[in-house]
């Protein structure tokens, strides 16, 4: 009761023109970068950071949850008119999505796609409504230890589930807090790694690491595949009784198994859509349907996708702990203006947590109005070629970069991080966990000394404090399941078993 | 065996490792402990070993892994355009930022990309003249400026 009248508070900050003109711009732009080839979420928030540094903060985040649930949208016109998904988490959507295209019926998977995603959209952000407050309230018990171990959880989590390989993905977290070691460190005052700069005391600011890897980055691997692909027509949005009978329960379902999955750390939409497609296919009277056109296979992993995106604030506002590499970077926003992450959040600038959830269900309304009659409108963007697009974006990267410190020395640096960005798509190493490890890496530190000092130097207290025992051991298990699911699917099968006669 | 050894996955596995080695280095210039808690050294070492031990596990994983057949884009167009954005960061402080800007565009549309001249010097200059407006006049930005930025 206490939050839906806390949410009462947060919709009369989200109605304020400035704030409901910040949703529509954030859910406009979402859904721009949705459909624009080569730049997704991740790109268009750096991009945007330093446009939003010393603004108001309550503003900014509302236009950044915008973008990041408003590009799940826009991702699904790429899947279904081209076959290519914006977002890795609408992969499953163009696999039914564009052989409906191919059939004539584009405008009904778009339609039942807007619908499932506002359905979900607002049944999940219901859920992080009610479940986030009472997580953030067990959470303000967490010490030092507590904290070192959810850090531990985050970044563990972001980074073995980012890439395919593991391993790639703990070196990039681990990178991410080796380059948050630069620069002064705050307890004693000793300067790192400074390399005899003057600039590099204040360390590597977050934003350089993000516009360098998700702009600078992004661009130089995608700049050589910059081609135009043919599009489907866009008739008939609005699906048929028929098609609305068979997708009211994949949207259901799709809703709270998005929502579970959105919840766990980590783990983000693009896992959420898999699980529902499966699910969905299993479910079917008619599987062999699924591939070639049913409307179910848009239907479910669209809502699911959706309804994981709210999920994953829940452990990003509640814990401090993002769920997905976009809820990062917005944890890193969260710092840049100020704010501690974390469970006090929710009492220490509720007003702007609250405002932030109201806006959600304020953004899914704006964007199912947008989709329904504007998703021929949208489609034409797809026309854009990249080539057109991509020396913009550097341009905007340079001069947004340099305008956050007034420093030359900062273009330097995103284009050095560019090029290692580059490499790290090019050689499959996931960025997120790097810039989530240079964001977390002083709480990091801090947490770890004061735990040692708690514990006269002895690293039992991260085993004798349950809750703290129980994040690591979540930790552990995210690192070994993996592990040990690649040794056993390596190990050559006995010649008898399991092969068809 | 020398192929793998020869690749770009393997060079930048070695390229982290190495850094991972500056670090483990380096930290031993900081007090390691002091009372009960870590000091300055110690995280940058563990980081630094880890980041090292990590790098080689997947330099050696790639080394004795299968080797794939994975087609990469090439590498010209891309190392043309990290080549034109160096050279425009080093003119930065003598001629301003909108110059080097526009003249980024320019060349990525006509020489990298081939456009049409017209076009290409249209969208340039609108997007160019945006920055100018948005960060120059909204924001007070104070990008480096000379005579013939404006």
């Amino acid at each position: 009761m206490e939050a839906l009248m806390d949410l009462g508070g947060g919709f009369s900050t989200a109605l304020t023109p400035n704030n409901l003109m910040m949703c529509f711009l954030g859910v406009f732009l979402g859904q721009l970068v949705g459909v624009l080839p080569g730049i997704g979420p991740s790109a268009a928030i750096a991009l945007l950071l330093p446009l939003t540094f010393g603004s108001d903060p309550t503003a900014s985040l509302i236009m950044f949850a915008g973008i990041y649930y408003g590009a799940q949208y826009g991702g699904t016109i790429t899947s279904v008119l081209i076959s290519v998904p914006g977002e890795s988490s609408t992969v499953m959507t163009s696999i039914d999505g564009y052989q409906m295209a191919i059939k004539g019926r584009a405008g009904a998977a778009l339609g039942i796609a807007a619908i499932g995603s506002f359905i979900a959209g607002t049944i999940s952000t219901l859920g992080l409504t009610l479940l986030a407050p009472p997580l953030a309230q067990a959470a303000l018990a967490f010490g030092p230890p507590e904290y070192f171990a959810l850090v531990v959880l985050g970044l563990v989590a972001l980074a073995a589930v980012s890439g395919r390989s593991v391993l790639k993905g703990v070196a990039a977290g681990v990178a991410g807090l080796l380059l948050a070691t630069i620069g002064i460190d705050p307890q004693s005052g000793v300067s790192r790694f400074d390399f005899g700069m003057v600039w590099l005391l204040d360390g590597i600011e977050f934003i350089v690491l993000t516009v360098a890897l998700f702009g600078v980055g992004e661009v130089l691997a995608s700049c050589t595949a910059a081609s135009a692909r043919p599009v489907a027509e866009v008739k008939n949005v609005l699906p048929t009784r028929e098609d609305w009978r068979r997708s009211r329960m994949p949207i259901l379902r799709g809703s709270v198994v998005g929502f579970l999955v959105g919840v766990l750390p980590g783990t983000g939409a693009t896992i959420a859509s898999f699980i529902a497609y499966i699910m969905e296919k299993k479910l079917s009277r008619h599987p062999e349907e699924f591939g070639k056109g049913a409307i179910e296979g848009v239907a479910g992993p669209e809502s699911s996708n959706n309804a994981a995106a709210a999920g994953a604030l829940v452990p990003m506002l509640a814990l401090g702990v993002p769920g997905s590499g976009t809820t990062a970077i917005i944890l890193g926003a969260l710092i840049m203006f100020g704010l501690r992450p974390g469970p006090e959040l929710f009492t220490q600038n509720a007003t702007l947590v609250w405002a932030v959830i109201a806006s959600m269900y304020i953004g899914n309304l704006l964007l199912l109005i947008m989709n329904l009659p504007l998703a021929g409108v949208f489609a034409r963007l797809l026309k854009v070629p990249y080539k057109w697009l991509y020396p913009p974006i550097l341009a905007i990267c340079l001069v947004g970069v340099f305008s956050q410190a007034n420093s030359l020395e900062d273009c330097w640096l995103v284009v050095g991080f560019g090029a290692i960005g580059w490499g790290m798509k090019r050689f499959d190493w996931p960025a997120a966990p790097m810039v989530l490890g240079l964001v977390l890496g002083p709480m990091f530190e801090s947490s770890l000394r004061q735990s040692l000092t708690m514990s006269h130097g002895t690293a039992f207290i991260f085993i004798n404090r349950p809750i703290a025992a129980a994040l690591m051991l979540a930790a552990v298990l995210f690192i070994a399941i993996p592990v040990i699911a690649g040794l056993l699917a390596s190990r050559p099968r006995p010649a008898s078993a399991g092969e068809a006669p | 065996m020398k192929h793998r050894l020869l690749t770009g996955d393997m060079g930048f596995a070695v390229g982290w490792a190495l850094l991972g080695l500056y670090w483990m280095v380096g930290a031993f210039d900081y007090p390691l402990w002091s009372g009960f808690a870590p000091d300055s050294g110690f995280l940058p070492l563990v980081y630094g070993t880890l980041l090292f031990l990590l790098s080689v596990a997947v330099a050696l994983s790639l080394w004795f892994g299968e080797a794939e057949e994975e087609e990469r884009e090439p590498l010209t167009k891309s190392l043309l355009v990290l080549a034109a954005l160096v050279v425009v960061v080093a003119s930065l402080g003598f001629i301003g930022f909108l110059l080097p800007v526009f003249g980024l565009m320019m060349f990525i549309y006509l020489y990298v990309e081939k456009l049409p001249l017209l076009r290409s010097a249209v969208v340039a200059g609108l997007v160019t003249a945006s920055l100018a407006l948005v960060f120059v006049h909204w924001l007070s930005i104070p990008l480096p400026l000379v005579t013939w930025d404006f």
